[in-house]
């Protein structure tokens, strides 16, 4: 019997074509594609490219850098499974590599964070060990 | 300018709480209301249905069957009709869909009809309504909600513009006091409000306080849409429809490729276009309002101000009743009440009151010839424009 509380925020549900950007988190690492007909980045995966409709895209990892692109701090949980988080900082963050994804910022001061604030790759570990990737400052 | 179709007939039903109806019973209700207040129409003038989905977000489930179902129940065989669903754009796609099976002639007139509400957020409602407006894999795992999502928009539009928390608060404010001149605003009875009680309401989600978002209730309405050609036969003075745009730029917020210039540019721009119009000839506006944020950024993707200061235009009361130009005449989501999806149905009724010239008392605007209205679904996803006026 651990002590340690289990998170009690959601996981995602895995579809079969973005399996690897999960395993790439449980790995520890961000995955993201690129469209192999123009050689554009994107997420979320996809099974062609948004671009040119090119099959199946490759697979790179980013570098876990990032900036914040715009940001609001949540007072009112979503559901009680926020509750203890708030408030909590929710973003869009442009990685380096140019794809956009959702985030929370994590291990700062919400009333800190701005809008081009430089932050890094980190996880956050859910329910049954599942990592999602989250990002802190840099 | 040549009209593309006419509104006739208007009805809505007083936005409010209503857990004695099921999605299919709040469509009776709003039915009930428009024939009650528009005794004279009979099944054979309506010839095409168009319905949003019923009870859409709720526990019971959602129904797709919705416009076969109160066809039956209307004792109608319409030549058009089906459900369909762009969130709170889904009427202003009503009517430019109806206006085009007009055109074609598939029929002669068309009943738009909307009856929306907001699920209750216990047991496992809000995580549902979360995937729905987010993306299930991507975005719900970081406790998306809609006015967070919102919030994105306002504090990129913050950091571009220099647009303040005063500001915001002041659409808010214009917006309540257009609704102590509607006799079924929800939050009328509340009175007055200043930019003081809005900053200092409870905070939801940065920027937005309380009074910074709408208020989730229920309701619906109903608009009965003719060829023009016989426009006069039902309404002394209908409300033409001349222009419209129509552009759906994104689902998930994180994948919008900017925040702060929404499809509502393009729209606008096809819409005035059509109407062979502009912007300065418009003398009000209706813009979808689910939080303060939203008018800001419409009004100037309408180009009824320059990109950015959209803040300055709300600012002083400059949209409020008395004001130099009238947007939301009737409270708006934030003050009428936010009707779920069926919101976006309550602008359109609203701009057709005034351009028929039956709003009514003090609301009635003394020059409402033309005006333009600007929905959208989703999270500021699916937009569209419409140009309204009363000149045929």
């Amino acid at each position: 019997m651990s002590n340690v509380p289990v998170n009690p925020k959601p996981v995602p549900e895995i579809n079969a074509h973005s399996k690897p950007y999960w395993d790439g988190a449980q790995r520890g690492e961000l995955m993201f594609q690129r469209c192999r007909g123009t050689g554009k980045p994107f997420l979320y995966p996809r099974l062609w490219s948004p671009f040119d409709f090119s099959p199946d895209p490759a697979w790179e990892k980013a570098s876990g850098l990032g900036t914040v692109f715009s940001y609001t701090i949540v007072y009112q949980p979503p559901y009680a499974a926020f509750k203890a988080d708030c408030p909590f900082v929710m973003a869009i963050i442009k990685l380096a590599e140019g794809p956009q994804m959702m985030s929370n910022l994590l291990n700062c001061d919400p009333e800190s964070v701005t809008i081009g604030m430089k932050v890094k790759l980190c996880f956050e570990t859910r329910a049954g060990g599942f990592k999602i990737p989250q990002f802190e400052p840099a | 300018m040549k009209p593309l179709a006419a509104i006739v007939a208007v009805s809505e039903m007083k936005p409010g709480r209503y857990p004695q109806y099921n999605g299919m019973e709040m469509y009776r209700q709003v039915i009930a209301q428009f024939l009650r207040e528009w005794p004279e129409l009979r099944p054979s003038d309506i010839g095409g249905l168009l319905s949003a989905p019923a009870g859409m977000a709720s526990a019971d489930g959602t129904d797709v069957f919705a416009h076969e179902k109160i066809a039956e129940e209307l004792g109608i065989e319409p030549s058009f009709s089906e459900t369909i669903n762009a969130g709170g754009g889904t009427y202003a796609l009503m009517l430019i869909r109806a206006s085009l099976a007009i055109e074609r002639g598939l029929c002669d007139s068309v009943l738009c009809l909307g009856a929306g509400r907001f699920p209750n957020v216990g047991s496992g409602m809000a995580e549902m309504m979360s995937k729905l407006i987010s993306h299930p894999e991507f975005e719900y795992p970081y406790g998306t909600y809609i006015p967070p999502i919102f919030a994105l928009n306002a504090t990129r539009h913050m950091h571009e513009f220099g647009t303040t928390r005063e500001q915001l608060a002041q659409v808010a404010v214009s917006q309540r006091e257009w609704s102590l001149l509607h006799p079924d605003a929800l939050m009328a009875p509340q009175g007055r409000l200043t930019i003081d009680k809005v900053l200092s309401s409870r905070p939801i989600a940065y920027p937005f306080n309380l009074l910074d978002c709408s208020v989730p209730s229920e309701g619906g309405s109903a608009v009965l849409v003719v060829s023009p050609k016989i426009a006069k036969r039902y309404a002394k003075k209908p409300c033409y429809l001349f222009g419209f745009g129509e552009k759906h730029t994104h689902s998930s917020i994180s994948q919008a490729h900017d925040l702060t210039t929404l499809g509502s540019k393009e729209t606008s721009a096809q819409a005035y276009r059509m109407a062979g119009v502009g912007p300065g000839d418009m003398d009000f506006a209706q813009l979808y309002d689910s939080f303060s944020i939203n008018p800001i950024i419409y009004a100037e993707d309408l180009g009824l101000c320059p990109k950015g200061k959209g803040g300055a235009f709300f600012a002083g009361g400059r949209t409020a009743p008395g004001g130099e130009f009238p947007v939301n005449t009737y409270g708006g989501l934030m003050s009428f009440g936010h009707v779920g999806d069926a919101s976006g149905q309550t602008m359109i009724v609203e701009a057709a009151r005034q351009i028929m010239g039956i709003a009514g008392g003090e609301r009635q605007l003394k020059k409402a010839d033309l005006g333009v209205v600007h929905c959208y679904g989703g999270m500021m996803s699916e937009h569209a424009t419409l140009v309204l006026g009363s000149q045929a």
